[in-house]
């Protein structure tokens, strides 16, 4: 929805957060995700950025902006699981207002014990609405997924696998 | 917490919206009907749990990130659902 307006105004929304894990960032207001129902685990915790490492091609961090210190790994399913189906509970639809595939996307959240292993929960999805820029994890219980389900290491670009240490 | 006993067939309010009845009793095992508007989840304690535990856990090591000052810095991703809108 860019116009001439926030153009002008760009210089003014953006914002700045000194980050734990990734120094220093900028994000305009309308980056932010809101997860009215925070995710599990983290209850209390509503507004999220979704950042990306010019280093990292797979990977996405649900950057938490009121706890620097929560920031949790997470990918597009697809990159790695290419038959993933979820199917999305009605809870889910009518919460996030989603209407047509366009309008959303879903990322899996990824854990690395750090063994070089990597794992993603395809039981519990995060979608989010692009447009709202409202999000939610949803548990798709009766799917047969996994909260863990290993990532193939043979999938992962080189430098991923070099970054993991032995 | 509130507890209530309740028979065979007998079922139990909450809210205005959410109705919850006794479908079988089977030795250990007590099966439960959930009636619940579509936008009201409903899942097994131990499934919120589960994810609970594994969003934890992704929080976990940072075996994942770069070492200190990563060069380029973090950008907010550009997010694109997988479907495109029909032109």
């Amino acid at each position: 929805m860019g116009n001439a307006t926030a153009d002008t105004d760009a210089d003014a929304d953006v914002q700045t957060l000194h980050l734990p894990r990734f120094g220093t960032i900028s994000y305009r207001e309308d980056d932010l995700i809101v997860f009215p129902w925070g995710i599990p685990g983290f209850d209390h915790l509503k507004s999220f950025l979704v950042l990306s490492l010019p280093t990292q091609d797979h990977l996405l961090w649900l950057q938490s902006v009121e706890d620097l210190n929560v920031a949790l790994p997470a990918a597009d399913p697809w990159a790695f699981f290419p038959a993933y189906d979820p199917t999305l509970p009605a809870f889910a639809r009518i919460s996030l207002d989603l209407d047509k595939p366009e309008d959303f996307t879903i990322l899996g959240i990824v854990v690395a014990p750090g063994d070089g292993s990597m794992f993603m929960n395809l039981m519990a999805p995060v979608i989010i609405n692009l447009k709202s820029r409202i999000a939610r994890q949803v548990a798709l219980e009766s799917s047969g997924y996994t909260v863990a389900t290993p990532i193939p290491l043979i999938d992962l670009p080189a430098a991923q696998a070099e970054a993991t240490p032995e | 917490m509130l507890v209530l006993s309740r028979k065979l067939n007998q079922s139990i309010v909450i809210g205005d919206d959410v109705h919850v009845v006794v479908v079988a009793i089977d030795r250990d095992t007590v099966k439960l009907g959930i009636q619940a508007p579509r936008e009201i989840p409903v899942h097994r304690a131990e499934v919120y749990d589960e994810i609970r535990r594994a969003n934890r856990a992704a929080l976990g090591e940072e075996t994942l990130t770069p070492a200190a000052a990563p060069a380029a810095p973090a950008v907010p991703a550009r997010l694109k659902s997988r479907r495109q809108p029909p032109k």
